[in-house]
């Protein structure tokens, strides 16, 4: 379960404070596939970030398993996403350096696993996307469909219980999009994870089983999806 | 895991790697070379004994003893050994053949100064001919001379041609002994003088190299010397033979403090430009840090593997320079010829030079790291 209680989250610029999220509470049951939406700057994607631990909120509590992670250290917070958090970028984000075995074996680096089970892990989350022919392939050798799945298969390695996916269809084409919107939620029912999920496409948050809708920093309307 | 990232991310862009190895190797070598400059240019200070002592003109060194001195100072409580020798100023063939050449006495010069090492032969050959000569390996390799040669010398104080015949080659006792010199008697070029009239200053020497007993009395037995001639014609100052040579090295101080400060400041250059490659590589990946911080990853981690690809690029340029400096010795040995009679790299020089490329990784590499671990995680991400 993850709940959120009156966060508010504003920036400086200068000497004025810009309100990005105002006294925002929700709640996302554990196993949810949950569509934020909403135009750009309505406040979505550091709501996410919020909720992925990457981010303090200004006042607020953001419980998740039970834990308060706005009281937790950034030590301490560092760690608790490496167990508990999985996350898909929009522009994907791995490693060029890194082949695609290797970019899905990066988090696995910080448990105490021996290299072999380490490439098993690994082998099994990239199967499960469907790139097993491609795992020494760096990320410039990969289309853009390719490398998101990459990115799903580095999310799901861990086990973490939540996935944070930030627009992870913005930078793929309509067809790329539809099979990665698929795979998240064969993630989300096949394997149980919580998806919370940020984008301004209504046909991608069509697959959320939640949408909500966000405009200026609150919380306007929610609906179902499709799911 | 740490390695293996910092060594894929130093491949990422080979060729601006490779040039700041380059840059790196080359700053190391040029301090490596500029510091064995100085240091040979302190060889003889470092070289010399501290029992000896040099006894000269007060005036200066331009002006000759005279030889009944001698005896006198012998009988100095404390002194054990004296000798003397005579600056010649000769040219061997060209005037770029630059080597110091002495007039000495040939016994008492070899009984203080036994780090020249002749074979028994050699020293009979030198001691019983008149005209023979006893030169350094370095003299006898750069010439192609050997025992029984002719080495006639265009004398430039005492005109005319000198002949002479090499009576021995000495060796240094170690890498610090000057092996760039030529001894010849004393007593041959005093003759000469005579015959030749070139010279008022008979039965002169230029400096008595005094031979002390007690090392700790260096300083009487100096007083006493210079006690002796004070009032004379001919004033004496007494030092012992390190400080008489540091006194050359004086003259010259302000091209060796030159020199000492371009080393410094090539290191510092290059410090600035492997800072600015790795600021610059740092920047461009700052959203992949990120990411890799959003995954779990701690600072500590992330300032290990900045830490780890800066010092593989200062330690593989700077292992490179450290190996070439010796063939770069060799060379520049080679070029110089008997200027820099002692021209070895020391341990001190590698050591300062491994030093240095590991402060080069770790300065460059500390901003980068500060930055890539200390920004905000969502705004390096925004830069993805």
């Amino acid at each position: 379960m993850i709940q959120l209680t009156n966060v508010s989250k504003s920036y400086s610029r200068g000497d004025t404070k810009v309100p990005v999220l105002e006294n925002i509470s929700l709640k996302i049951p554990s196993g949810d596939f949950f569509a934020l939406m909403g135009p750009s700057g309505s406040g979505k994607s550091t709501l996410l970030n919020l909720i992925g631990g990457i981010d303090y909120p200004n006042t607020g509590t953001i419980v998740i398993n039970s834990i308060d992670i706005t009281k937790l250290s950034e030590s301490r917070l560092t760690s608790w996403r490496a167990e508990n958090i999985g996350f898909i970028f929009q522009f994907y984000n791995l490693l060029p350096v890194l082949t695609a075995l290797e970019n899905v074996a990066l988090p696995l680096q910080l448990k105490p696993l021996s290299q072999k089970k380490r490439k098993v892990l690994a082998l099994n989350a990239l199967e499960k996307v469907g790139l097993l022919d491609r795992i020494n392939h760096k990320p410039g050798e990969l289309s853009g469909g390719q490398q998101q799945r990459v990115a799903v298969a580095r999310a799901l390695v861990t086990d973490a219980p939540v996935i944070v996916a930030d627009e992870p269809t913005g930078d793929l084409d309509r067809e790329s999009g539809g099979e990665i919107l698929e795979l998240l939620g064969e993630v989300n029912s096949n394997f149980g994870r919580t998806i919370v999920m940020v984008t301004h496409d209504p046909k991608a948050a069509s697959k959320a089983n939640t949408i909500l809708n966000f405009e200026k920093g609150r919380l306007e309307e929610s609906n179902s999806g499709d799911n | 895991m740490i390695i293996n990232l910092a060594f894929k991310n130093l491949l990422r862009y080979p060729t601006r790697s490779f040039l700041t190895m380059v840059g790196v190797a080359v700053a190391i070598l040029s301090f490596g070379l500029l510091s064995t400059v100085v240091e040979s240019w302190y060889a003889g200070a470092e070289g010399a004994s501290s029992a000896r002592l040099i006894v000269r003109s007060s005036v200066s060194l331009m002006f000759p003893l005279p030889m009944t001195y001698k005896n006198k100072i012998n009988r100095v409580d404390g002194v054990g050994d004296v000798s003397w020798a005579r600056w010649f100023g000769g040219v061997y063939k060209e005037p770029k053949n630059f080597f110091p050449q002495f007039a000495i006495d040939p016994k008492s010069y070899l009984r203080i100064y036994p780090e020249y090492i002749v074979s028994d032969d050699q020293k009979e050959n030198f001691f019983n001919d008149r005209r023979s000569t006893l030169i350094g390996r370095k003299i006898a390799e750069e010439h192609g001379l050997k025992v029984g040669d002719l080495m006639p010398l265009q004398g430039q104080i005492f005109p005319g041609t000198w002949d002479f015949v090499v009576g021995g080659i000495y060796d240094g006792k170690n890498n610090g002994t000057d092996t760039a010199q030529m001894f010849f008697h004393w007593d041959y070029l005093n003759e000469e003088i005579k015959k030749r009239k070139i010279s008022r200053d008979l039965e002169s020497v230029g400096v008595f190299i005094v031979e002390v007993n007690d090392v700790k009395k260096v300083g009487p037995i100096s007083q006493d010397i210079d006690e002796l001639f004070k009032n004379s014609r001919k004033e004496t100052y007494t030092e012992t033979e390190k400080a008489f040579q540091l006194g050359f090295v004086a003259m010259t101080e302000a091209i060796v403090v030159a020199i000492r400060l371009v080393s410094y400041v090539v290191i510092v250059i290059i410090m600035l430009v492997m800072a600015n490659t790795m600021v610059m590589t740092s920047k461009e990946r700052m959203w992949e840090y990120a990411t890799m911080r959003s995954l779990g990853f701690d600072r500590k981690f992330l300032n290990k593997v900045i830490l780890f690809e800066s010092l593989f690029l200062s330690g593989i340029g700077g292992l490179t320079g450290i190996v070439l400096t010796f063939p770069a010795a060799t060379l520049f040995r080679s070029y110089t010829g008997t200027l820099f009679p002692v021209f070895e790299i020391s341990l001190a020089t590698i050591s300062t030079q491994i030093c240095f490329f590991l402060v080069i990784g770790l300065v460059a590499s500390l901003f980068p790291a500060w930055k890539a671990s200390n920004g905000k995680i969502v705004a390096a991400l925004r830069a993805a």
